[in-house]
């Protein structure tokens, strides 16, 4: 339920078409270009993995201050999952489609 | 580092456009509340409520309304399917923004719960009474629109001449509840004890918003026995006419509803365009109305010239209640020729095969203002459904009908869906067709009488004798009465009662009565459709019709819908919702109301299409709309009101609301965003363009370490094209002479040093870790002899400058921005180091730089110095 009402916020409670084609692919593009091809891949150039993954996971947690700070912890657990597919694969498409898959699963979740 | 590949910048070139399409804004953000009103009210056009079929609240999910919830795709499919006579209740009637709102409604069917309470009518006008005597009974209907129980305080009669004005019975009751959807009237007498016009209230104290409902009193007392007048219509309009033709006669009725004959003194019109109306009918000024009788008046328009017209019919008379004003207008423009169907959609439901054909009929009514010439009347689809005689042919007059009887005999199993098309000179008119082919046993509804029926005029606060029409079953299942409903214009001043009912069950050979009946709430002419569908999918359409006859007074008279409104919970600080309440001059003079005023977090929301600014002023029987915004300050109640001051006069519609404290954005259980899943909230959020911003910058950067990555691959290339200039140890290093941010730097000025070439590139990271290792290098060696040189191969210096202001370098760095240097010593990647003795000769060649190569590069040079020792 604490879980649920964190996530769950109008765009998944009752999410319109526009909603969902937001949800599904243009935040899971956009977020993942610039998190894991952009920061995630900059600080794998500087720093050594470990911190690059915490640290690619943090700034996208942060990003999602704006949907409450409980939202925003648990984003950090499948971001985590996102960065180290990145550093696995090296393809940030990849964790895109992971990123719309958890999405889809949200969306389900919330309005059953 | 990977060169971006185009599958890459193709699939961000899509999320591009993707943005844009989700920045375009939604049309329409779902209001519940209003939603909520709709579902109880019905259609701001009028008709019937969402709650007739299921109930007072959408979470009993009565006929699966849940499906809907936040969905509204699912009620706009069960309007085009014509589910449970939907389509024909709704057809047309609500717009999509409010089908989204009802949608919202239904998936949050609790966004407030509290009584609502409307009375109808809202003024109740007795006929002119013989001091002593009583007068007929007038009674007024309270209603529960809300969705929890209305509970009755008090029921009282106060005012000036309260004593006058008798509660004589009504199932209202002090003391009483009145669940939700459900109503109660009372009914009360006047006996006047003086001559002259007399008034009071009747109060109703209850738990709804506001605290009590009031239904103005007036009549008019008669020293001796005196006439009164009543009008069937307070206002005429018209509607739109064609420059030059006659409209179709309007009909007025008078009503001598007093104790003495009535007598014209004069008939006439006035105003700026009396001259196009032409008046008739048997009301004269040389033939009195007897007590009781009536006559009517004839109004036929004939407007010269394109645009709005209006007069007024003046009836001068002995009434005690004075003389009476009529209002005339309409516009005149271009030809429209328009037809509808009633029932917009026909259902036959199940019919035994090969069984006699079931009929019905679809009554077609000329809307527009020329005759319609009908060129075709067919249907197609199904061989089954088939037209029967007397359909509508030829030509139809304006504001005429006509019928077209369908039958339908299965001759297999299955589903049947036909259409009927009417072609004419107006736009094409189709009616869809449905039923059902099968061999089981079916039940096989009928009703006696499925014409439309026209009630006697009544009196605005009576009810008429009923109708009873019989629905019978004559197939060999029992039926289920799924829907029992009024829909229509007024379904309000109709009243359904009988022994059939919704959810009842009708036996084989069996039968049960619909008894309809009228109870104007206010003057004019007033329909309503009478809806029966049964579980096997049979849907039948009665049309009611009457004239509220009205008794004209000079107290001004207003309406309100709603009568009082909870608008909900709303957030301190937000915009806050809007209530739109519609004001009817319910009078039978113009109307001015001088001012609006508010109290509590309330404030007119004027608009394109709301009320004109006050003072304004309605004609007899003319409405408009005053929305009305919601906008808490405090966390709480907000109870509130409005004020309606007219001359003589003033209305108060009571509010309340709830103001709710605000989440803050971070912190806290409420969600506002995409549910994590998003860090945008919506297409209209700064975050998106943010984050688009933020994309490209990571583009740009990406593509320009592509370039750079490219050329480290080219000169790569190069060297392994051009074997004759790879290094081998021992053999000298090929010269240079390059320029750096000190000056020129050249390979032969370190002659007799131990040189330690290093190729960097600003977009090499493991570069980046090299530096402070050769910082270290030149520092600890320096002396002995060691020079380091780092030759930046960036086709840009800026680029190599923004590198070595964020890393500094303690040794010689040199700049080759054509890549001649890593060319000639045949470089194929970047870092790369080239370890050159004091004589010019190359003694050690190296690539990449990783934390393990520091104590292997170290002990290189070591020894290297060690030997020019």
């Amino acid at each position: 339920m604490f879980v649920s009402s964190a996530l769950c916020g109008p765009a998944l409670l009752s999410p319109d078409p526009a909603a969902v084609f937001r949800l599904l692919l243009v935040a899971p593009l956009l977020e993942e270009w610039i998190v894991r091809a952009g920061l995630h891949h900059w600080l794998l150039q500087r720093t050594s993995p470990l911190p690059a993954w915490l640290g690619s996971a943090a700034v996208f947690s942060a990003l999602h201050l704006g949907s409450g700070l409980t939202a925003a912890l648990l984003v950090f657990w499948p971001a985590l999952l996102f960065g180290a597919a990145y550093q696995r694969w090296r393809d940030w498409r990849l964790c895109a489609l992971l990123h719309g898959l958890c999405n889809a699963f949200a969306i389900t979740a919330c309005a059953s | 580092m990977k060169r971006i590949r185009p599958s890459h910048q193709g699939a961000l070139s899509a999320a591009g456009l993707w943005v844009l399409l989700a920045l375009a804004p939604s049309a329409h953000a779902a209001d519940a509340l209003n939603g909520k009103s709709l579902y109880l009210n019905g259609p701001t056009s009028g008709g019937t409520t969402c709650a007739s079929c299921h109930g007072s609240t959408p979470a009993n999910n009565v006929n699966g309304i849940l499906a809907a919830a936040n969905n509204p795709s699912v009620i706009t499919s069960a309007f085009a399917a014509n589910r449970g006579g939907m389509g024909s209740l709704f057809n047309g009637k609500f717009t999509a923004a409010e089908i989204a709102d009802l949608a919202a409604f239904i998936g949050n069917p609790n966004v407030t719960a509290a009584p609502a309470a409307s009375l109808a009518p809202a003024s109740l006008s007795f006929a002119g009474t013989t001091v002593g005597q009583s007068s007929a009974a007038l009674s007024t209907t309270l209603t529960n629109t809300g969705n929890a129980a209305l509970n009755i305080s008090a029921i009282g009669v106060g005012g000036a001449n309260a004593s006058e004005f008798a509660i004589t019975g009504g199932s209202c009751s002090t003391g009483g509840s009145v669940a939700a959807g459900a109503n109660c009237n009372v009914q009360l007498v006047f006996t006047p004890a003086a001559a002259g016009a007399r008034s009071a209230s009747l109060n109703i104290s209850h738990n709804a918003t506001g605290g009590s409902s009031s239904v103005a009193l007036g009549g008019t007392g008669n020293a001796v026995a005196a006439a009164t007048i009543s009008v069937s219509a307070n206002a005429l309009n018209f509607g739109a006419l064609v420059t030059g033709s006659a409209s179709p006669v309007q009909t007025i009725t008078v009503n001598n509803a007093g104790q003495a004959p009535l007598t014209f003194s004069s008939i006439a019109l006035s105003g700026a365009n009396a001259g196009i109306f032409t008046l008739g009918g048997s009301c004269s000024t040389s033939a009195p109305v007897a007590a009781g009788g009536s006559c009517t008046v004839t109004v036929l328009a004939t407007p010269a010239a394109a645009g709005a017209f209006a007069a007024s019919l003046n009836l001068a008379s002995n009434a005690s209640n004075g003389n009476v004003a009529i209002g005339l207008s309409g516009t005149a423009s271009a030809a429209a020729p328009s037809l509808s169907a009633n029932p917009s959609a026909v259902a036959f439901g199940s019919q035994t095969v090969g069984a006699g054909a079931t009929t019905q009929n679809v009554t077609i009514t000329n809307r527009g203002n020329v005759p319609v010439i009908f060129t075709s009347v067919a249907v197609s689809g199904a061989a089954s459904v088939t037209i029967g005689s007397g359909a509508c042919s030829g030509t139809l007059a304006a504001a005429a009908s006509c019928n077209v009887p369908l039958a339908f005999a299965p001759t297999a199993e299955g589903n049947v869906s036909a259409t009927l098309l009417l072609r004419s000179n107006a736009p094409d008119l189709s009616v869809g067709v449905t039923g059902a082919g099968t061999s089981a046993a079916v039940a096989r509804p009928a009703l006696s009488d499925a014409t439309p029926f026209a009630f006697a005029d009544t009196q605005v606060g009576q009810q008429s004798a009923a109708h009873s029409i019989t629905l019978s079953n004559g197939g060999n299942a029992a039926l289920k009465i799924t829907s029992l409903v009024l829909g229509g214009s007024n379904p309000g001043d109709f009243a359904l009662a009988g022994t059939c009912a919704m959810n009842g069950t009708v036996s084989p050979g069996a039968s049960c009565t619909i008894d309809s009946s009228f109870k104007p709430s206010a003057a004019g002419a007033r329909t309503a459709d009478l809806l029966l569908m049964t579980d096997g999918g049979a849907q039948f359409t009665v049309r009611l019709s009457g004239n509220g006859m009205s008794v004209p007074t000079t107290t001004p008279g207003l309406s309100t819908a709603p009568q009082s409104f909870d608008f909900g919970s709303a957030i301190v600080g937000d915009t806050g919702p809007v209530k739109r309440f519609t004001l009817t001059n319910t009078g039978s003079a113009p109307l001015t109301i001088n001012s609006a005023t508010f109290s509590g977090p309330y404030a007119a929301a004027s608009d394109a299409t709301s009320c004109a600014a006050f003072p304004l002023t309605l004609a007899a029987g003319a409405s408009c709309e005053l929305p009305v915004r919601f906008t808490p300050t405090t966390t709480g109640n907000a109870a509130g009101s409005i004020t309606l001051q007219a001359t003589g006069a003033n209305w108060n519609i009571a509010l309340s609301g709830q103001g709710a404290a605000s989440v803050p954005s971070t912190g806290g259980m409420q969600n506002h965003g995409g549910g994590g899943c998003s860090s945008v909230k919506d297409g209209n959020d700064p975050m998106l363009a943010f984050l688009v911003v933020l994309a490209a910058g990571v583009l740009l950067w990406r593509r320009r370490q592509a370039r750079a990555a490219a050329a480290a691959a080219a000169l790569a290339a190069c060297a392994v094209l051009s074997p004759a200039s790879a290094l081998e140890p021992g053999k000298p290093a090929p010269a240079f002479a390059l320029s750096g941010p000190e000056g020129a730097v050249k390979l032969e000025q370190y002659q007799g040093k131990l040189v330690y070439i290093d190729f960097w590139a600003s977009w090499c990271g493991p570069c980046r870790q090299s530096f402070p290792w050769m910082n270290e290098m030149q520092a600890r060696y320096g002396k002995q002899g060691l020079q380091i040189v780092g030759i930046n191969v960036d086709a840009k210096a800026d680029d190599a400058r923004s590198f070595l202001a964020a890393t500094p370098a303690q040794f010689v760095i040199a700049f080759d921005p054509s890549g001649t240097a890593p060319r000639t010593y045949g470089i194929k990647g970047m870092p790369s180091s080239v370890l050159i003795g004091p004589d010019g000769k190359v003694l050690y060649e190296h690539s990449g730089f990783r934390a393990a190569d520091r104590e292997a590069l170290e002990s290189r040079i070591k020894a290297a110095l060690g030997a020019v020792k």
